[in-house]
């Protein structure tokens, strides 16, 4: 199994380490999955995500490049900013999703799944003609720091570098002298920072951050986490044959350009003519709804879970499921078939939880 | 390595039993706790219910995973702690005392045969 440069840190913490996509990855530490989710909802928290893909694209024609592979309008996204987009190729299957950083007209950062990395990695390479493509995955650690404190807690550290750092924008700032790639982004529904740095660094950066007392926290919260802020997740709200339209993701279409490879689908009916749609639902019973447990109402399937998990911020089990659009009514109560019994849940729309501003 | 205490007896599905006489109080231990995680949900629907020895008796549910919950004795289940059922978390802050989860009373005490000593117990986990 592959390791992150954080794993003796995880293995000091006593972590409890689990295969993610092939990585040993801290799941939870000893505070335990509810506490960590905590800590990002109240005061922050960083995880270790240097297993997540990030590959530079390079050369004259990178913009060109990008606005080939992807459905974003490159006349849109200005230099040190992200967006959030899918990656889908001539088969109109839907690869990953990911964030794209314009460093500048011609070179592009790529944060890919982890578990898809191999996979859009050879798609991006048989596409080229024009550009570099540099894996930078193994040379470079990447923490998320997130909570209502992450921005104080780097300005703090950072002799108040990212004062100035809208959302979903980007800096290279310098924290003790370490170079540090910092956006403001996050996979968590609170405000934050994920930062990219050299290997070299990536013990030093930790402890920084630890003694400003942001708490490690495992993959167990940010996938809690993560559910209750609505957010997809490849494998489970998207899957390879997924509509964007029907998963809720038909804004990342953006791209009018006839050079994006899909033009004609993303402009297509086929696309606009969705028939599922993604939904929160409560669960009003006890016990937890987890993936591909079945959605019914009467005695009829409208659905399956995605994503299941309890939500200490509810107070019950939540879960995302995907239904037949024609039963997406708020309010309406739908029964999901956990192992031999029926738990009653109440559909509600996403996301469950929305941070203060 | 998990707490194992030296007065109770174990099943090899991470049961406790505490026994008083005929009466026999059942817990998860701490090692089958840390492994689940933060628990969020304790079901027990056998009040009241003789149950052969290895029986599911109910469910434990955490964050991560859902685990049957077996009877390490043969009995009728006699109490349930309610206390427990409110506040599932009792389980991760203390599994021995305030996280027990229900009491049989015996109704074959040649099972205990069949259960792990605390040495046992330590080898497996």
């Amino acid at each position: 199994m592959k390791k992150t440069i954080f794993y003796n840190k995880h293995k000091n913490l006593q972590a409890k380490l689990v295969d993610f996509a092939g990585w040993e990855m801290p799941i939870n530490y000893p505070a335990g999955i509810i506490k960590e989710s905590g800590f990002v909802r109240n005061s922050c928290g960083m995880f270790d995500v240097s297993h997540m893909g990030r590959v530079e694209i390079k050369g004259k024609y990178a913009t060109k490049f990008i606005e080939k592979i992807l459905p974003i309008d490159v006349n849109k996204i200005k230099t040190s900013a992200a967006k959030y987009t899918l990656l889908i190729n001539e088969k109109k299957e839907i690869l990953d999703d990911l964030i794209v950083y314009k460093i500048s007209e011609e070179q592009y950062l790529l944060v890919i799944n982890a578990s898809n990395t191999s996979e859009d990695l050879k798609w991006i390479t048989k596409n080229n003609k024009e550009v570099e493509i540099l894996n930078i995955t193994d040379n470079t650690g990447m923490l998320a720091i997130q909570g209502p404190e992450a921005i104080n807690k780097i300005n703090l550290l950072s002799n108040n570098a990212i004062n100035d750092l809208g959302r979903y924008k980007y800096k290279d700032i310098e924290i003790n002298e370490i170079p540090i790639f910092v956006a403001r982004t996050g996979y968590t529904g609170e405000d934050g920072v994920e930062i990219i740095f050299d290997n070299n660094h990536a013990e030093k950066i930790w402890d920084l951050l630890s003694e400003k007392n942001i708490e490690p926290c495992g993959l167990g919260s940010r996938d809690l986490l993560r559910i209750e802020a609505g957010l997809h997740l490849y494998g489970h709200e998207i899957n390879k044959n997924s509509n964007p339209i029907d998963i809720g993701l038909g804004r990342v279409l953006e791209s009018k350009s006839t050079s994006y490879i899909n033009h004609e689908y993303i402009t297509s009916y086929d696309i606009k003519s969705g028939s599922q749609s993604l939904v929160g639902l409560i669960i009003n019973d006890r016990g937890i709804a987890r993936e591909g447990n079945d959605i019914y109402i009467d005695d009829k399937i409208i659905g399956k879970i995605t994503s299941g998990t309890h939500s200490p911020r509810i107070k019950s089990a939540i879960a995302i499921g995907k239904i037949d659009k024609n039963f997406n009514n708020i309010e309406n109560t739908v029964k999901i078939k956990v192992r031999e019994k029926f738990l009653e849940a109440k559909i509600v729309k996403l996301p469950f939880y929305r941070r203060k501003k | 390595m998990s707490d194992v205490p030296n007065n109770l007896k174990y099943s090899k599905d991470h049961e406790w039993v505490q026994i008083n006489d005929n009466i026999a109080t059942v817990g998860i231990t701490l090692h089958a706790a840390e492994s689940l995680g933060d628990i969020v949900y304790v079901d027990v629907n056998s009040k009241d219910k003789e149950l052969k020895q290895f029986d599911k008796f109910g469910e434990i549910e955490s964050v991560k995973a859902v685990s049957d919950l077996y009877v390490p004795l043969s009995g009728k289940v006699i109490d349930i702690n309610e206390a427990l059922l409110n506040n599932p978390e009792f389980v991760n802050e203390d599994c021995y005392e305030k996280g027990w989860i229900i009491k049989l009373e015996i109704t074959n005490k040649s099972d205990l045969d069949q259960l792990l000593d605390p040495e046992e117990y330590k080898k497996i986990i």
